[in-house]
């Protein structure tokens, strides 16, 4: 009977502990997405700041598809159209623009910072669940051996 | 994460409502881009929670 319960504890220790290594890994997916994400905004700032600085009447090359592109005369740098979600982009001017990229790598890097936190917090469950798993295996070897050992004696 | 889930609807409405007159606006379809008036994208948005 307590051999069972024993079985039984086993089990659950291990299953809460494959759930918090899955929810550490996708804790981790999410933090690199969150990183590619600060990286582009940075990419874009950098981007327009050079494109910018390029000025008017620079000739670049407008993307159409994957594989081609037009050639087409660049305005002045002033005015950016910015996303902001639900499928909405407003003209901005340009400093307004930079602020506003610059405020949204600020929030996704507050969330990082919660969500390593989170990840922080179940490192050290993880490592709480496998003290207890190590434990209970010692446990259970140890009351193995001593039975062995009295079915011996007799 | 997508841009879109980020940013509440809530602060989007306030954004653009903030948002000085004469500033263009443009809702997204597909891969164009098309310009909407303020009214419009609010519009839009609220057809969007609607659909949510």
């Amino acid at each position: 009977m307590a051999v069972k319960r024993d079985e039984k504890r086993m089990a659950s220790l291990t299953r809460q502990l494959r759930s918090i290594i899955a929810q550490i890994e996708a804790l981790r997916v999410e933090i690199a997405q969150l990183d590619v994400l600060v990286s582009e905004y940075r990419s874009t700032i950098t981007t327009l700041r050079n494109l910018k600085d390029l000025g008017a009447g620079k000739e670049v090359l407008l993307p159409v598809g994957r594989i081609a592109q037009v050639g087409a005369k660049l305005e002045e740098v002033d005015k950016i159209v910015i996303n902001i979600g639900s499928g909405i982009s407003v003209e901005l001017p340009f400093d307004e623009a930079i602020q506003q990229i610059e405020k949204e790598i600020v929030a996704v890097l507050a969330l990082r910072e919660a969500l390593e936190k989170a990840m922080v917090e179940l490192y050290a469950r993880v490592e709480e669940l496998s003290q207890k798993i190590r434990e209970h295996g010692q446990a259970e070897a140890a009351g193995e051996e001593k039975n062995e050992g009295e079915g011996e004696k007799k | 994460m997508r841009e879109k889930e980020r940013r509440s609807k809530e602060e989007l409405i306030e954004l653009l409502k903030n948002l000085p007159e004469g500033r263009k606006i443009y809702y997204r379809i597909g891969n164009l881009m098309v310009e909407v008036s303020k009214e419009e994208a609010l519009k839009l948005i609220e057809k969007e929670e609607g659909e949510e």
